[in-house]
């Protein structure tokens, strides 16, 4: 067999060739056409488009009371519900993985810290890389304020992220392909929790000095991000990384990193500086005020001088009670409305409230006491809860005794303690009994930051950077205050007696705080579970009793009796992570205990 | 493209002198010989190395005169499961004159043959279209000098193969009772008397009894008529084909002034020949389809919904004490329609007063092309095109009307009524055309193609290059589907005993991302007919035998994910949802939401082999011909919900799924001749088995484990497992406290006669976490039989279809009775009654609940498809004629189908329930065919 090729094949090639070629450049056919999809230009061109973008964002800041119905920020004891919706509920069981699909981590779209959390860090990337190099056309002010909020929502759920589940990775591209980021990594010489703290450092600062101390018109930007917000919670994040868990979690000892809380006391006292520097903007409101931190009834939004981060919500409606406060607080369905199981204060948390002078509880006395089981405490001790006798609603009358037989109240609905939680359901709010116009005008909000907090946490960690654990009289350079002028602050701000230097009958300066914390932050979010885990103090809660009180209507009898035996083991330090994402690759594992 | 080039290049550099040119067989047998029509050419069946069906259109009308293309399909081609599905990879796309396109219009006369696509390798040109198998239709065209005259006339009865059976109103009644009963209450719902009266017939218009489905609502036999036309011939340059076909069917339904459907198919073919070396074509169909009807179309879903005994369907007006002061009457007759406040709907009303509706269904088709020969530059070289429009278009015309109804007062002494008039009469005769329900869809094909086929001794070589266009454009649809390819196909045989075959496709589509739009994948096959060795060639048993086997690589793009049916999916891509307000109401923008992340993705492939052998065996009287295939179809695009690191931020789509599929086909065919008789007995077998070998599934913990899709196959079906009923000693005395140690169901509280489950993952607690894989919802095995005798001039055929394997629920309403409202068939009667409790009862306990524990699909309502039946028996007689009669053939038949079915639960897959019943045929027709 001859291989040769003669002109007349040659021409054949020639001929088909270009038939063919024709056919090649056919590929513009396969395109798509401009008007099919939203181009960058329509979602990121003028300062208003860019900023609508970033406000979607704001409806996922959090609100733990409200993630889901019946999903609350009761995850350290400080409630009991006999109804496995609740997350206190799953929470004293331990039941943590439940919280996978309520609570925690939401599967329904526009609740949940896990799902909306990601999703926000990456529309946060999105922004920022367009910021970069897209076509918005805004002045450097209005560059600065969009950077600044992109920032600061990228941080706060890496945050909010790393503080319920741990270390995470830092995502600050947009992902596309390189996406098998581990979990436990180095930066800037720190390790895991530490290291995931100090890129959320990073970015806190970074918009702390993008974003105004506060926006220029209340009426139309109030609930809107700024310095302070950034401040606070660059704040908090050091107080976290230098806590004694986190500590660990880094490589080092399960004890404070005075190294952390130097930073942290700094960075509060930076906080408090600015606030206390823009008497117009921000100060702790006074105790006739305090309540309208938490709700309201007069149709306007949750929100004061005191309030830093909160989910701005002005919608007014019954839902908000029929969905929200009735489901989770609200007893007696049958009554108040709401739903037929709720969350109620333990005995142990309520025996948290200091006595009016100061000095603690003590159950074999007070317990039988008509005088000062519920009376002559903190006065935060009856703002935040209703015990048998008080009225949510006019002529409504809470009937909670359970000796002989139970009162009317706590007969109808299985609820555990005599109990109710108040500090979000104001006076005459029901969708059954109360005031129909106050309900529809009711809001409540859990604020995530407000200066009290902000307060306490310098407290905290400078009683640890410069105080070794036990003196009130530590101040961090150049601070406005010591520690113990700032737990007074808040004290005294709501009518209670000054603690000392050594944490008056707490004994210790320390102990003082947390206890201060539970008290004046109580119900709000999860600062109780936070507190017991930065510490390590949940092991020592494992087999623990959860009490209520029995007692009698004519008050003769006064019993203690546990409902429960808390379960705290020490996988719950963490929650589980959704199961299949930590067989993906193995940078990414599960949590120690819950695989 | 490029490696096209290359082939044809090397092809022409092996050329040679074609002197001895190898000729097979002299014979048009196409299951060896005869030329048969693959993608864009034409090839001996012996050349091929792929698994390959060949149905010629006259024979198989010959001796089976049903219309339908498919129904020449399903039992006469190996490997069919069913009319579309071919090894149960799905169904099959339908390609027309190398056109991808529906093909249901089509009547089989105007088809000259029809060839399926088994294996990767053969219907690879057809890319995504072509990912399960390919039925490649040719249409008739005339032929030189030779003038045909067709005409075929058909008319024919459909008969209801089975009709639902709703129970009739007192038993509806007694059974609602002991519904209510069982759900707590002590007394009856229907008081005895009510039922009584009923069941008397004591006054239908107090005691109603309403039958929907009974002869007054519903025809038990329909009609139909057929009729086509053909005229073809031409000279040596034009040839032309016409058809002419009416497609008449009458509905089911009794009332209405009309119900039934008209169809005119037209085409016009035309292939001329404009000079010596070009060759143009044309041809132009059009398909006009009507369907005339009531304005409701929802009769036979409303049949099985109302019930039989809420009110009386017609009220005679002589009974009506208030007759004078009911205003503006329109009388049925000498009656008024039925109704209460509640219930205005009566479905005797709807049929002949609630106005009209007309479907027009029209197509259009024009397609034009052309042959260039390029012999004088090149042996063997030719050049073809074509371009193709179809256009569709669909709308409904109604008349819409209202009728009034009269509800009835109590009765006096004499048992007459007040009436009152609910609703009014409305009648118009205005038509409107309502927008949801019409459609223009346009689409575009184009393709051209290079042929080269030559002999060069022992050497034959036959390539053709490929680039394909289509487009599809759908009414408010944002994106077009667009897909462009290229391919290549050599086939290279050896002297008449060894096959080589290669192609090459390239893949275009607009799903993917523009940086990577195409895809290239190789096919091959092979085969050896061992028949034309020596050492063969004196074998007294075997005439022919044929090795074969192929392999191919497809990719698709079949995939409608995300919120573009599919497309941007590798962009970051934003939707507007609505307006957000910001600012404190101030501003207001549009909400934009992420909706995809820029998708890392590739084409969805299937890796297919087909291996098997061709034979004839005792002097060409046997034919066998038996297939393997093994095609394992993989990264089909899923969300990737559980297999992609959530720090991503959005579920991201990707290719992850895979099934394999694999199974084994085998066809025999017998002819003999006996005398004057001659018999062709027919066999096709096929077994079909898929499991699924990777799924985007949580990893489940080891309980449940079971849950878990892999491993098993892609129809199976997911329920719980039944342990019986509960009886009366698994509960506590107290009769709803299960006792303990007993698994709790989480469905509600249960009762006696309720379905027990069996815990599957041991948890103590019944829910979807008990649920495994229970059997597959299709069958896995079919196998036909096909019986053709002739004798003299008589000829009968027979088919008959068996096919088991697979398994169905029974979770249709006619089963499953949810809440208060729901309608009773005679199913209910055998259900779990307390009051005399059989543990083996075979309905659960009724309950006007919704049945949430056991209205759940499961064992409890798992029945076997298994079924087999004669599908088709024809027996024809043609006229002797004298040989030189313009009147070439003249034949009278007589046709059946589903004449007889047997099946353990033939009952339940004969029944329509809420819809038009399946049908048995009879048909009567004649054929008459002039040449001239």
């Amino acid at each position: 067999m001859k291989i040769k090729m003669n002109a007349k094949k040659i021409k054949l090639v020639l001929l088909i060739l270009p038939v063919l070629i024709a056919l090649g450049s056919c590929e513009e056919y396969l395109n798509v056409p401009s008007e099919a999809d939203v181009t960058e230009e329509k979602v990121f061109g003028t300062y208003n488009l860019f900023q609508g973008y970033v406000d979607q964002m704001y409806p996922c800041i959090l609100d733990h009371n409200r993630t889901y119905y019946t999903c609350t920020g009761e995850m350290g004891g400080e409630a009991i519900s006999p109804g496995g919706n609740h997350t206190s509920y799953r929470a004293l069981r331990g039941n943590y993985r439940d919280f996978l699909d309520r609570g925690y981590y939401q599967t329904t779209d526009f609740v949940g810290i896990w799902q909306n959390g990601w999703r926000v860090i990456r529309m946060c990337n999105i922004g920022l890389k367009n910021l970069e190099s897209g076509s918005l056309v805004a002045t450097d002010e209005e560059k600065k304020l969009i950077e600044g909020q992109l920032r600061f929502f990228r941080a706060y759920f890496h945050f909010e992220i790393a503080n319920a589940w741990g270390p995470m990775p830092y995502i600050n591209e947009v992902l596309a392909d390189d996406f098998q980021k581990p979990r436990y990594y180095e930066y800037k010489g720190k390790e895991n929790f530490q290291a995931t703290m100090e890129y959320v450092v990073e970015d806190f600062e970074k918009a702390a000095q993008l974003l105004p101390v506060a926006w220029p018109d209340p009426s139309t930007q109030l609930g809107r991000l700024t310095a302070l917000a950034a401040l606070s919670y660059k704040a908090k994040a050091l107080l976290w990384a230098g806590s004694p868990l986190m500590n660990e979690n880094s490589g080092g000892a399960a004890e404070v990193n005075t190294e952390y809380m130097e930073r942290a006391a700094i960075a509060a006292d930076e906080a408090i500086k600015m606030a206390e520097n823009n008497p117009a903007s921000y100060g702790l409101v006074d105790w006739a005020d305090y309540s309208r931190n938490f709700a309201r009834t007069d149709k306007t939004v949750v929100w004061t001088k005191e309030t830093i981060v909160a989910l701005y919500r002005n919608n007014f409606e019954k839902e908000v009670f029929s969905e929200y406060t009735g489901r989770s607080n609200a007893v007696n369905s049958g009554v108040f409305g709401g739903n037929a199981q709720q969350s109620t204060p333990t005995q142990n948390y309520v025996d948290r409230f200091e006595m009016a002078d100061g000095s603690l509880y003590n159950p074999a006395v007070h317990d039988a006491d008509n005088a000062l089981r519920w009376n002559g405490r903190d006065p935060r001790f009856r703002h935040a809860i209703y015990v048998d006798g008080d009225f949510p609603c006019t002529g409504k009358q809470l009937k909670m005794w359970t000796l002989p037989t139970k009162g009317a109240t706590i007969a109808t609905d299985g609820q555990l303690t005599p109990y109710v939680i108040k500090k979000f359901w104001p006076f005459n709010v029901s969708d059954k009994a109360g005031d129909a116009t106050l309900t529809l005008n009711y809001a409540f909000n859990s604020p995530q930051m407000r200066l009290a907090d902000v307060y306490l946490m310098y407290a905290e960690a400078t009683n640890w950077a410069y105080g070794a654990g036990n003196n009130g009289n530590a101040t961090a350079p150049g601070a406005n205050h010591t520690a113990l002028e700032a737990v007074n602050l808040v004290r005294q701000r709501v009518g209670h007696v000054p603690t000392t230097a050594t944490g008056g009958a707490h004994g210790n300066f320390h102990t003082l705080i947390l206890n201060e914390r539970a008290v004046e932050l109580c119900y709000e979010s999860n600062h109780l579970w936070n507190d017991i885990r930065r510490y390590k103090i949940g092991e020592t809660l494992h087999g623990s009793s959860i009490l209520t009180l029995d007692f009698d209507q004519g008050y003769t009898i006064f019993q203690r009796r546990e409902v429960l035996k808390m379960t705290f083991e020490k996988r719950q330090y963490w929650l589980p992570l959704p199961r299949s994402l930590t067989f993906l690759y193995p940078e990414f594992p599960q949590n120690d205990g819950w695989n | 493209m490029l490696i096209w080039t290359i082939s044809s290049v090397q092809i022409i550099a092996q050329e040679k002198q074609d002197t001895n040119k190898v000729v097979l067989q002299p014979s048009e047998d196409l299951k060896v010989d005869g030329d048969i029509f693959l993608p864009f050419q034409t090839m001996k069946k012996v050349r091929t190395t792929g698994n390959i069906a060949v149905v010629d259109a006259n024979e198989s009308l010959e001796s089976d005169s049903r219309l339908d293309f498919n129904a020449h399909l399903n039992g006469k081609v190996p490997g069919a499961f069913g009319n579309f599905d071919f090894h149960r990879l799905g169904d099959a796309v339908t390609v027309v004159d190398g056109v991808i396109r529906d093909a249901s219009y089509l009547n089989m006369q105007e088809i000259e043959q029809i060839t399926v696509l088994k294996d990767a390798y053969s219907r690879m040109l057809y890319g995504s279209d072509g990912d399960a198998a390919v039925i490649l239709i040719t249409t008739k065209s005339g032929a030189k000098f030779k003038k045909v005259l067709k005409f075929t006339l058909e008319q024919g009865l459909q008969t209801a193969l089975s009709m639902p059976k709703f129970l009739d109103a007192a038993t509806y009644m007694e059974t609602y009772n002991k519904a209510f009963k069982n759900d707590g209450n002590t007394n009856s719902f229907y008081r005895q008397g009510v039922i009584d009266s009923t069941r008397n017939n004591y006054d239908p218009l107090l005691y109603p009894n309403n039958d929907y489905w009974g002869p007054e609502f519903v025809n038990n036999a329909s009609n139909f008529t057929n009729f086509y036309s053909e005229a073809s011939g031409g000279n040596d340059k034009v040839q032309y084909f016409l058809n002419l076909g009416w497609k008449r069917s009458k509905g089911w339904l009794a009332l209405p002034e009309k119900d039934g459907s008209n169809r005119l198919n037209l085409r016009g073919k035309v292939d001329f020949e404009v000079n010596d070396w070009l060759k143009m074509k044309t041809d132009i169909v059009a398909i006009f389809d009507f369907y005339n009807g009531p304005q409701s179309s929802t009769f036979f879903s409303d049949a099985s919904t109302l019930l039989p005994n809420s009110f009386p369907l017609l009220i005679p007006m002589d009974r009506v004490l208030n007759l004078s002061s009911l205003a503006g009457q329109n009388p049925v007759g000498t009656s008024l329609l039925g109704g209460t406040s509640v219930y205005q709907q009566n479905l005797y009303g709807d049929m002949i007063r609630g106005g009209k509706r007309s479907d027009i269904n029209r197509f259009l088709q024009y397609m034009v092309g052309f042959d260039i020969n390029l012999e004088k530059l090149t042996k063997g070289l030719k050049l073809s095109g074509l371009f193709d429009l179809d256009f569709f278009n669909y709308y409904s015309q109604f008349i819409d009307n209202n009728y009034a109804v009269y509800a009835l007062g109590l009765p006096d002494v004499a048992g007459d009524f007040n009436l009152t008039k609910i609703g009014v009469d409305k009648f118009t005769t205005a038509q409107t055309v309502n927008n949801d329900f019409s459609s223009f869809n346009r689409s575009y094909n184009g393709y051209l193609t290079a042929n080269y086929d030559r002999i060069f001794g022992k050497h034959q070589v036959s390539v053709v290059a490929l680039g394909y266009y289509k487009q599809l454009v759908e009414n408010e649809v944002v994106q077009d589907l667009k897909r462009l390819r290229f391919g290549a196909q050599a086939n290279y045989t050896y002297d008449n005993k060894y096959i080589l075959e290669a192609g090459l496709l390239s893949e275009g589509s607009n799903k993917m991302n523009p940086d990577s739009r195409f895809k290239t994948v190789p096919s091959f096959g092979a085969a050896w007919i061992l028949s034309n060795e020596n050492f063969m060639k004196n074998n007294s048993v075997v005439d022919f035998i044929k090795l074969r086997g192929s392999y191919g690589v497809l990719v698709n793009d079949n995939w409608t994910l995300g919120d573009y049916n599919g497309y941007f999916l590798y962009e970051q891509n934003y939707a507007r949802t609505g307006t957000f307000t910001y600012n404190n109401s101030l501003n207001a923008n549009s909400i934009v939401t992420i909706q995809s992340l820029g998708n890392i993705y590739d084409f969805q492939s299937r890796k297919e082999f087909v291996g098997g052998f061709d034979a004839y065996l005792l002097n060409k009287k046997l034919w066998i011909e038996s297939s393997y295939w093994n095609s394992l179809s993989s990264g089909n695009m899923v969300a990737l919900a559980n297999n992609a690191p959530a720090t991503l931020g959005i579920i991201p789509f990707g290719n992850f799924n895979s099934t394999r599929y694999q199974g084994v086909e085998l066809g025999l065919s017998y002819n003999e001749q006996v005398g004057d008789i001659k018999m062709n007995l027919g066999v096709n077998y096929a077994y079909a088995t898929s499991a699924i070998t990777k799924w985007e599934e949580p990893i489940y913990p080891d309980q449940n484990k079971h849950l878990s899709r892999v491993g098993n196959p892609i129809n199976a079906m997911w329920g719980l497992t039944d342990d019986g009923l509960y009886s009366s000693a698994d509960f506590e005395p107290d009769g709803t406290t299960l006792v303990a140690g007993l698994p709790v169901p989480s469905y509600g509280v249960v009762r006696p006669g309720d379905i027990k489950y069996l815990d599957v993952n041991g948890d103590e607690i019944i829910n979807s976490d008990d649920e495994s894989a229970l059997g597959v919802n299709s069958n896995s095995q079919q196998i036909s039989l096909i019986i053709d005798l002739n004798y003299k001039n008589w000829q009968l055929f027979i088919l008959g279809i068996g096919s088991w394997g697979g398994n169905g629920f029974k979770n249709s309403d006619y089963y499953w009775f949810r809440g208060n409202e729901a309608k009773y068939s005679e199913v209910a009667l055998n259900a779990f009654d307390p009051e005399n409790p059989n543990p083996n009862a075979e309905y659960p306990r009724l309950s006007l609940g919704n049945g949430d524990n056991n209205y759940k699909n499961s064992t409890f309502w798992m029945y076997d498809r298994s079924s087999f039946s004669i599908s088709a028996v024809q027996l024809g007689y043609d006229f002797n004629l004298p040989p030189n009669a313009t009147l070439k053939s003249l034949k009278l038949y007589a046709r059946g189908s589903n004449l007889l079915s047997a099946g353990k639960n033939i009952d339940i897959l004969q029944l329509n329930w809420d819809s038009a019943p399946q049908n048995r045929v009879f048909a009567f027709g004649l054929i008459a065919n002039f040449e001239y």
